[in-house]
């Protein structure tokens, strides 16, 4: 056997690993979200918006089977999920003010999105999700300056970045200077 | 000093020459002719000549009786060699064609004229046509692999070096997977790839090939996303959906290195490992394609062959070559 064909046992075991560590290689994870969830972020109504972290306040779907919050009134947050409905090309929030002074129905604001809902093939590993392509939003002002669709054309899919920016007439406290 | 130095040089040296001139010139008569015998025979011998010794002198040397004076040792000049003699290396005036130098020079130096032997090929140029099965996604279908193809190739063995080789299939797939919402339903699509192969092998037998090789290749294909469920926890809501009729083409290339080995007579068995990359391929409005036909999964790097040949020589000579090559192992 010539010196050449002596390498081929090293061939083989040598693509062989390749093969194995080929495969290995192959993500089958999905790394973004499995379905589209749309991520609505606060923010202060000023000529310089900022993001802004709101306590003291609950928000729920309207007409939800469980009446479950997407936000109760003891957390701190500065964004919260809003699920869109799939039976429906609409959905509807209410943001229900705990303060003292606000805790009352009359003050809620609601916010109403209405979208075009899109089927959409990701990947293996994500699956099948439906995009919402947001076409209108209607809100009440309460405490609620504006709502704007923050992602390109308005289309929310399963990536997870922020896609909603609710901005709220609120006053500012100044960190106290040290 | 330096001066003194100088002169010390010049009065060294021509005491050195004069003592060199005096010894170039043995035959001179430096010793008194009476006084020296040149040979070896007694002077009062007869001579084999025809001359006496009494009446002439052949040389200018006397004859006077050898017990008188010592006879002095033999000295030989050789005609060639000198020690004595200073070296002077021997200059070339004219080229190597007689014509003259612009000065002369210690070599002359020649192209050399041995030219090299241009390499025989052993095998000829249109050596055989090789046709072979893929069959590495069917047995991948063993394993669990839930989409595919098969293929059949053909390439025209050039001096059993270069191999242009073309490939043309068909691809499928049918994937639920386990915990996913939907069926990815690849409609049988055709594909094809054209490329070429470099035989490392291309001097030694030609039952044995190790080769390199690049593909081309693209695939026009169809499929359908099914059996889609999509919930909303949060409203309690579910729906059954589909994507259909989802078409796109696609051009990838493929870098490989394989091997083939003959089996028995003109049949062979052959396997490759490939790299594979994807140029262009336009994702519908509803989907990203999973499978692609001829290139596999869409997120994948390596893929593989695995064929059975049948070789079909294309001239005598190629075949006698084959037997020669067999009869050597």
């Amino acid at each position: 056997m010539s010196r050449r064909l002596r390498a081929l046992p090293f061939l083989i075991c040598s693509t062989i690993a390749m093969l194995w560590m080929a495969t290995a290689c192959i993500s089958g994870e999905c790394l973004d979200n499995k379905n589209s969830l749309p991520l609505a972020a606060f923010y202060s109504s000023q000529s310089s918006p900022q993001k802004i972290s709101l306590d003291n306040i609950e928000v729920y779907g309207l007409d939800t089977p469980s009446g479950q919050l997407l936000m109760d009134s003891t957390t701190n947050a500065s964004s919260v999920y809003l699920p869109f409905r799939i039976d429906e090309p609409q959905s509807t929030f209410i943001f229900h003010y705990k303060q003292q002074g606000l805790n009352d129905e009359a003050f809620n604001d609601t916010i109403t999105f209405r979208y075009d809902i899109v089927p959409y093939f990701v990947s293996a590993a994500c699956g099948a999700i439906y995009k919402y392509k947001v076409r209108e939003i209607a809100s009440t002002h309460h405490l609620i300056d504006s709502v704007k669709c923050t992602v390109p054309d308005s289309l929310i899919d399963n990536v997870a970045v922020e896609n909603i920016a609710i901005y709220f007439r609120v006053q500012l406290q100044e960190a106290a200077r040290r | 000093m330096r001066l003194l130095t100088l002169l010390m040089g010049i009065i060294l040296a021509s005491v050195a020459y004069s003592q060199h001139s005096q010894e170039q010139a043995p035959n001179q008569a430096t010793t008194p002719a009476d006084s020296i015998a040149t040979d070896t025979l007694p002077l009062d011998s007869v001579l084999t000549d025809s001359l006496a010794v009494d009446s002439i002198a052949v040389d200018s040397i006397a004859t006077v009786s050898p017990a008188e004076t010592p006879r002095p040792t033999r000295k030989l000049t050789p005609v060639d060699v000198d020690d004595n003699k200073p070296f002077r290396p021997s200059l070339h005036y004219y080229d190597s064609k007689g014509e003259l130098l612009d000065e002369p020079v210690l070599f002359l130096s020649q192209l050399d004229t041995i030219r090299k032997k241009k390499r025989k090929h052993i095998y000829p140029d249109l050596n055989a046509v090789s046709i072979g099965l893929n069959l590495w996604d069917p047995i991948m279908a063993v394993t669990g692999q839930r989409y595919g193809g098969i293929d059949i190739w053909a390439d025209l063995s050039i001096q059993n070096r270069f191999f242009p080789i073309i490939e043309a299939g068909v691809g499928y797939a049918h994937y639920t997977p386990k915990d996913g919402n939907f069926t990815y339903h690849g409609r049988p699509s055709f594909y094809a790839k054209v490329g070429l192969n470099y035989n490392f092998f291309f001097d030694d037998t030609d039952a044995y090939q190790l080769y390199a090789g690049i593909r081309g290749g693209f695939s026009s294909f169809t499929y359908d996303i099914t059996d889609i469920t999509i919930n909303s926890p949060y409203w309690e809501e579910t729906h059954l959906t589909e994507i259909r009729d989802q078409h796109t083409l696609a051009l990838y290339g493929e870098a490989l290195l394989g091997i083939k080995v003959r089996i028995y007579k003109a049949f062979s068995m052959g396997w490759s490992i490939r790299y594979h990359h994807l140029f262009k391929c336009d994702n519908p409005a509803n989907s990203v394609p999973h499978y692609i036909p001829g290139f596999g999964n869409r997120n994948g790097v390596l893929g593989a062959s695995f064929s059975v040949i049948y070789t079909i020589p294309l001239n005598k000579t190629g075949e006698r070559n084959d037997k020669k090559s067999l009869g050597k192992k």
